[in-house]
């Protein structure tokens, strides 16, 4: 058993007693001129004690002798064959460690030496310490230093923001020595680039990383949130406030013209995850419409999030890489004595913003007066809310429905240990989150993770191993009550009659607790399992192989009772019931090589193949004919049973790729990437395509020229890149000609009629991807500073390409001859602005400056698409009627006639406006001071939207909708200048224009915003307290997640957009972390 | 030996990419294996039943033919936005409906329809009763869906296959030609279709050769080909064994009535038939009502008027609604009484009366007129004016249409269309009508889709 002597440095510590002692185990050995090595592996074969010693010295010892001799100890073996040799031994627990004498202590003597940095530079005051005393000395202005030491001292060299430096004396009298930067801020903590790790330092491509420090001081359930404005081209939305609800994440833009076409890749430690909800929309629709897959991890199992954005980094994930890849990592164990850590918060929610409605006075003013405007008489059809309800009662819908306050709660707690060849990680999770609606509605999910990683002593085979298992329970309204609690109006009835049930007005309203009734239930099962095996074939030859299978397992439920609708209507009970499931295996092994060349350079080479099969099952069904509300959730119990949908496709995948890095005296980076894939989604013929990228790094802060020029920049490198990636995000089958059946039958038989019409020539998406990149680090590395321009063009647009129906259908696939753009600027500064033993502040910043454009698209006007995009604008350019403000003499919206033929048309239509973002980022500080550490992040997004006018159909004067406050200032006689028209009930010039309204561009408008997205203040246990407790670390704070925002957005939420769905939650949480 | 092995490993992945990578669809089948079998090309067939029902000019709901010819005729009144273009005859090319509605479910028909026709052409498999079956179904809904869309558009594409490169490109057809592939359609139909409803477990949900018979009495109609028309309807009154005026006006449009040529049988759950759910005011109308003329072109004592309307009284208004089916819609568990008629007797005797009566024939004409007058409980001809004159019946046999007919398959907007007298109704009751509102426009989209479609019908 051959082995590293790094083990030797311990032997300073005693040596116990051991149950198997050298001193007492018998060893029967002869020897006749064997080599030594021969002679340990005799004495390891009969008593399981393991040699430890460098061959080298060992080796030289090829012929010992040993006389036989029955009943000798291991040490009287041992005593007489090293007798004559410069070798000693000891034995430490089971191993004997076999090293050389070293040689006698030496006389002291005068060392002298110079230190530089990398790029040459000397360095000035640097410590200079003999290791182990108080012996030493600095450097003077040249760098030099001279000082007294033995032969078998060390010297340590220090100095602030740089690596510490330990040189071994031995012989030398004269040394040099280079230091090097610590980065403060660049850490050299490895990102994972998916099939290889780099540092930030070596790195040629575009990679940003979020660890588990943000993520777990965020109290959210999704870690997608987590990112929002910490990385620069990387734009989060939070769709929805509800648990479980969808979040978007779009890596540098919209590359494609199908909006499903734009979603990353996620990959979980190696095998890829689901981007899109695999819920069944029948049954999820009324209360999370999308909701997103990662909703099922636990984000405290997460070690970090990596996002490769630019060709570099991409192009190893070929046909997938288009819209950007995140990788997650899950926690792995730690060598080191075994940590409990257990970690809890309980944090309550609301939502961030509502909007100021009409009271009930303003409500009756506004409805009258609509009724006058119209002219309209009104009857107990039209205007239930004047002539039937109270007119003195006055409900806050929006505090009634989605006013309450969520509770939060998470536990979490860890075991993690091992030695230097094993470690385990062991970890649960329980997060449970209730709702702002009325009622008991809740979000529950338990997780179980774990990770096992081994060694060899050899280190020549690394194992793997890590499951990630989680259990969801979603139990909410079938509904998001926001748009019931923004439209009814103020003096809607109340809920309940006197007799405690449900009021119905005589069916003169919805009676919106009943519909709480309606409930929607979900129970999930995540399953995420990797195993990866890495074996040293030849010294640098690694061969690998990864293994990974998901699964994920939906059961819906979405029950309509009898109870909640009005008894009059005499309805029967419904159930949606939805079964969902994706599985996905894959395998990936690869050769890796790794050489150092000429000293200076040093190679790294990999190829690997990939399979991955995916198969996605999603099924709804409508039960009907409920008689009773108890059995909702039973599909026997139903009169009848009619499938509402079912998906069952397959997805296959296959993949080759390689990549050649070479860094050249730790200042040149060459890297090239490449894959070719092949994809069940594309046609016989179209499968296989090619992808590559060339990415290079230039460290140009290290060459001589650059000198003591610049003496306040310490780090500067340029990186580019280019590369071309794909897209298949493209629903399977596309290119067969299929028959499917149809949802309903005729005369008991269902019919199988043809899907589509078929071209098998379709193939991948194309996305070209240029990065420039300058990487800056000043004043010591206080300041890090970079800068990336990206430049990606997207061609080959999978989209449905325009036919006359006449051919049986509106659309054929094909690659399309349109190219959308998307470009711009990514900066990060980080600083560290105080750096001292008991106060630290940093600060980081993030700015992106993206922007989007259609730049051709052959016969844009003849198809489908026209109405939609203009070429030259951006692809969210929101083609309207444009408005033109209220006509102070008519008091109606007018809007510009384009043609001038009087009436409003898609004739009309401009390309005024657009919706999205022009910028983004975020602004963070982290301050430490003695035990306190305070944490604020703000996010900022510059961007237009849908507003109120779109969300709510505005209408003042309608009796369906409530309106916000602002509406009063309305138009009312004539030359009044108001930005509201006359109120109106639905009818007449005022009712027109509120339909040419719905297709004007008064529907958007800016909804940028500032947030206070973050902010976490935590106090670390002082010692004497830990050691009170037994605990090793220990930490108090409170965490808040959205808590102010500044906008002048027309509408509840500027970061959802959204009316129908329920705004993120402001949530302010407490917890304690202590560590064991 | 592991460094062989992964080597090796490699290898295998290069090499069989291709075959990795093959998926086979679940629940699906592809053009190559449909029609490998009788009963899986039957379900193609059986699909365009099933898509006809759900939505479009065939439904009976509120994008059918019923509707929308109603409305564009002097017989209905819309209460929905999207349908008052209709009512106004005030079309244009961008309306979503001429679209979804009337063109697309037309051409997506006659798409299934070809493609099972080339489907049938190409395999071996398919047993010859069963190819004999299909074909003439085929066919007999490809004319079908051709003689809507002739008549709504006029010259418009003549689809007979599946190849969208040659389709996506293709010229308006004149009518005439459309016409010929129609006759040529139904004439086959004839041939390979059954006589009777055996097949099809004695309900007349699928067309027999009575019903490409009644197809094509109509067709000749139009055609002016009085003769033909008069053959044909002959052929299928004269077929006592299965066909019979049904005395009782309230039995005539429940399934399986003796009445009955064809019928389309329910698809969607919880209604009956389309036509009772959208007609039948249980409440403020939501989609259209009856018009007061046609109530009022009722003669007195028509039967028809009171068991084939019914009115609601709301607010001070009295809204009429046709009434002929008398289910709203289907609870659960209870049996389907009635079926969407499609092509029935009543119509073949008016359509010999009106080919009889072109050829001078006035003695059989009259006779024609007089069964549906006595059915509707009406003094017949034959008493009171047995010497009318031809033009005279001509306007007997306009009414008799537009009541016995009413909201079924916009009769009397085709009607007053193919005679002409469109130009002397409509003007008179409708204040924006122009002489080109005859013909729908093609659909905007369509022709940015295909430039070929081009010219536009005049007036759009």
């Amino acid at each position: 058993m051959r082995k590293n002597l790094l083990i030797l440095g311990l032997l300073v510590t005693g040596t116990p007693l051991f149950a198997q002692s050298i001193e007492n185990t018998k060893v029967v050995l002869e020897l006749e001129n064997e080599p030594l090595e021969v002679c340990f592996k005799m004495i390891e074969r009969q008593t399981g004690l393991l040699f430890c010693y460098i061959p080298d010295h060992v080796d030289r010892y090829t012929s010992v002798s040993l006389p036989k001799k029955r009943d000798r100890t291991v040490r009287e073996v041992l005593e007489h064959v090293l007798k004559g040799t410069d070798l000693l031994f000891e034995q430490m627990n089971t191993q004997i460690v076999v090293y050389k004498r070293r040689p006698q202590e030496a006389p002291p003597e005068t060392i002298s030496g110079e230190v530089s940095d990398l790029r040459g530079r000397v360095m000035s005051d640097v410590n200079v310490m003999v290791h182990g005393t108080v012996f030493g000395t600095t450097t003077d202005r040249e760098g030099r230093f001279s000082l007294v030491a033995r032969p078998t001292d060390s010297l340590v060299f220090s100095y602030v923001g740089f690596k510490k430096v330990v040189v071994p004396v031995n012989t030398r009298t004269t040394m040099r020595v280079v230091m090097e930067s610590e980065f403060p801020i660049l850490k050299e903590v490895e990102v994972n680039a998916g099939y290889w790790k780099v540092s930030p330092r070596e790195q040629t491509g575009n990679i940003v990383r979020i660890d588990k420090r943000e993520i777990s001081q965020q109290p959210v359930s999704n870690s997608l949130v987590a990112l929002g404005g910490r990385m620069p081209g990387v734009f989060v939305q939070q769709l929805s406030g509800v648990p479980g609800g969808a979040v978007h994440i779009q890596i540098r833009g919209l590359n494609s013209l199908r909006p499903d076409g734009n979603y990353p890749m996620y990959i979980i430690d190696g095998v890829p995850y689901p981007s899109t909800t695999i819920s069944a929309k029948d049954v999820s629709r009324g209360i999370l419409p999308e909701g997103n897959p990662l909703n099922y991890i636990n984000p405290e199992d997460i070690e970090s999030i990596d996002i490769l954005k630019d060709a570099d980094a991409t192009a190893i994930y070929g046909s997938r890489g288009a819209n950007g890849v995140v990788l997650i990592t899950t926690r792995k164990g730690v060598e080191g004595r075994t940590r409990v850590d257990v970690n809890a918060y309980q944090g309550v929610g609301q939502v961030t913003r509502t909007m100021e409605l009409l009271n009930t006075q303003q409500w009756l003013e506004m409805r009258k007066e609509a009724f006058k405007n119209d002219g309209a008489t009104m009857n107990s059809f039209n205007a239930p809310d004047l002539l039937v309800w109270d007119t003195t009662r006055y409900t806050d819908w929006q505090k009634k429905l989605i006013g309450g306050t969520a509770q939060i709660s998470n536990i979490q707690a860890s075991a993690s240990g091992g030695n230097k060849y094993t470690q385990f990680l062991l970890s649960g999770g329980y997060y449970r989150e209730t709702t702002v609606f009325p009622g008991d509605f809740s979000f529950r999910k338990g997780s179980v993770h774990m990770n096992l990683q081994h060694k060899t002593f050899d280190d020549r085979l690394n194992i793997s191993l890590s499951t990630n298992s989680s259990f969801t329970n979603n139990y909410l309204p079938a509904e998001d009550q926001t748009r019931k609690a923004l439209e009814l109006a103020p003096n809607a009835p109340p809920i309940y009659n006197e007799d405690g049930k449900f009021n119905w007005a005589n069916g003169t309203w919805i009676n919106p607790f009943a519909l709480l009734r309606q409930e929607y239930t979900s129970n999930g099962i995540t399953s995420i399992n990797s195993f990866r095996s890495t074996y040293e074939v030849v010294k640098n030859l690694r061969a690998i192989v990864s293994l990974g299978y998901n699964r994920i397992s939906l059961e819906e439920l979405q029950t309509e009772p009898i109870s909640s609708h009005d008894p009059d209507q005499n309805r029967n009970g419904r159930s949606h019931f939805g079964n969902s499931r994706v599985n996905t295996v894959i395998v990936e092994p690869q050769l890796e090589y790794i050489a150092e060349i000429n000293d200076e350079g040093k190679l790294h080479v990999l190829i690997g193949a990939t399979h991955q099969k995916t198969d996605t099952k999603i099924m709804a069904m409508r039960g009907t004919g409920y008689e009773d509300d108890r059995l909702l959730n039973s599909e026997w119990a139903a009169s009848a049973i009619h499938m509402m949908s079912s998906t069952d496709v397959e997805y296959q995948y296959n993949a080759l790729f390689g990549r050649i890095n070479y860094s050249w005296k730790r200042k040149y980076f060459v890297n090239l990437t490449g894959r070719r894939d092949g994809s069940s989604r594309f046609g016989p013929t179209r499968r296989f395509a090619n992808f590559g990228a060339i990415g290079a790094a230039w460290i140009f802060s290290m060459e001589p020229f650059w000198g003591n020029r610049f003496t306040f920049l310490d780090f500067g490198k340029l990186r580019l890149s280019y590369g071309i990636t794909g897209n298949d995000q493209i629903g399977d089958y596309g290119y067969l000609d299929i028959y499917t059946a149809t949802q309903y039958g005729y005369d008991g038989q269902k019919g199988m009629l043809p899907e589509q019409l078929v071209n098998p020539d379709y193939s991948w998406e194309k996305n070209r991807k240029i990065e420039a990149a300058l990487d800056l680090g000043l004043f010591s590395n206080r300041v890090m500073f970079n800068a990336s321009y990206y430049h990606n063009r997207s061609s080959d647009q999978l989209v449905g390409y325009t036919l006359s129906v006449v051919t049986g259908y509106p659309s054929i696939q094909a690659n399309l001859e349109a190219v959308v753009e998307n470009k711009g600027w990514e900066f990060g500064l980080n600083t560290a602005n105080v750096s001292r033993k008991n106060f630290t502040w940093k600060s980081s910043f993030n700015l992106t400056l993206p922007k989007n454009k259609l730049v051709s698209f052959p016969d844009l006007k003849s198809s489908n698409y026209a109405s939609q995009y203009e070429v030259g604008k951006p692809i969210t350019i929101q083609k309207k009627i444009h408005y033109t403000g209220v006509d102070p003499q008519t008091g109606v919206y007018t809007f510009e006639d384009l043609n001038g033929d009087g009436i409003f048309s898609s004739e009309d239509y401009q390309a005024k406006k657009k919706t999205g973002y022009d910028l983004y980022g975020g602004f963070q500080n982290i301050i430490r001071y003695k035990e306190w550490e305070f944490d604020f992040f703000f996010q900022f997004v510059k961007q237009a939207g849908y507003n109120y006018y779109a969300l709510i159909q505005n209408l003042p004067g309608t009796r369906f909708y409530n309106q916000p406050i602002w509406i009063m200032d309305r138009w009312m006689n004539p030359g009044d200048i108001v930005k509201v028209q006359s109120f109106s009930q639905s009818s007449g010039k005022a009712f027109i224009a509120h339909i040419n309204s719905m297709a004007s561009d008064i529907l958007i408008s800016n909804a940028t915003f500032v947030r206070l997205k973050n902010f976490s203040l935590s106090f670390h246990l002082k010692s004497q307290w830990l050691e009170k407790m037994k605990c090793r670390q220990g930490r108090i704070y409170i965490q808040g997640q959205n808590l102010l925002t500044f906008t002048d957005y027309l509408g509840p939420d500027p970061e959802n957009m959204a009316e129908g769905a329920l705004p993120p939650l402001r949530v302010i949480s407490a917890g304690i972390d202590l560590t064991f | 030996m592991t460094f062989r092995i992964s080597v090796l490993v490699l290898l295998w992945f290069l090499s069989s990419c291709e075959s990795l990578i093959d998926v086979n669809p679940k629940g699906a089948l592809t053009g190559a294996t449909i029609y490998d079998d009788d009963k899986t090309a039957g379900q193609v067939l059986t699909g365009i039943y099933v898509k006809m029902v759900e939505a479009g000019f065939a439904s009976g709901g509120s994008q059918g033919m019923n509707v929308l010819g109603g409305l564009s005729a002097d017989e209905l009144m819309h209460h929905n936005a999207e349908l008052q273009d209709f009512q106004a005859n005030a079309l244009y090319p961008s309306h979503p409906l001429v679209k979804a509605a009337l063109w697309e479910p037309a051409y997506k028909f006659i798409y299934y329809a070809n493609a099972l026709l080339q489907g049938l052409e190409h395999s071996t498999a398919i047993s010859s009763a069963v190819r004999k079956q299909l074909e003439g179904e085929a066919r007999f809904l490809r004319a079908f869906s051709f003689f809507y869309l002739t008549n709504l558009f006029g010259d418009v594409p003549l689809i007979l296959g599946t190849d969208f490169r040659i389709n996506q490109v293709f010229k308006r057809t004149p009518q005439s030609e459309v016409y010929e592939q129609i006759v040529a359609d139904l004439r086959l139909a004839q041939e390979l279709l059954p006589h009777d409803y055996a097949l099809y477990g004695d309900k007349r949900i699928r067309p027999n050769r009575a019903a490409a018979s009644a197809l094509l009495a109509r067709v000749f109609l139009y055609l002016k080909d009085w003769s033909g028309a008069e053959t044909e309807a002959t052929e299928v009154i004269t077929n006592t064994a299965l066909y019979g005026l049904v005395a009782d006006l309230d039995e005539v449009f429940l399934a399986n009535s003796r009445e009955a040529v064809w019928q389309l049988g329910p698809v969607i759950p919880g209604i009956n038939t389309h036509e009772g759910n959208v007609f039948i005011l249980t409440g403020f109308p939501g989609v259209v009502s009856l018009q007061g003329s046609t109530v009022n072109a009722c003669e007195e004592g028509d039967l028809r008027a009171l068991h084939w309307i019914s009115h609601i009284d709301l607010g001070g208004m009295r809204y009429y609604y046709p009434y002929k089916y008398k289910k709203r819609d289907h609870p659960e568990g209870e049996e389907i009484t009635e079926y969407s008629m499609v092509l029935r007797l009543a119509e073949l005797y008016l359509i010999r009366a009106e080919a009889r009566t072109r050829q001078d024939k006035l003695e059989g004409a009259i006779a024609d007129i007089d069964a549906i007058r006595q059915r509707a409980g009406l003094p017949l001809l034959q008493d009171t004016n047995p010497s009318i004159t031809k033009s005279g019946l001509m306007q007997r046999i306009e009414n008799e249409r537009r009541i016995e007919l009413m909201a079924e398959w916009g009769h009397r907007w085709l009607d007053l269309k193919r005679t002409g007298r469109v130009h002397e109704v409509l003007p008179g009751v409708k204040p924006g009508w122009q002489a080109t509102d005859v013909l729908y426009p093609i659909p905007q989209s369509e022709m940015d889709a295909n430039p070929n479609l081009k010219p536009q019908n005049p007036g759009y």
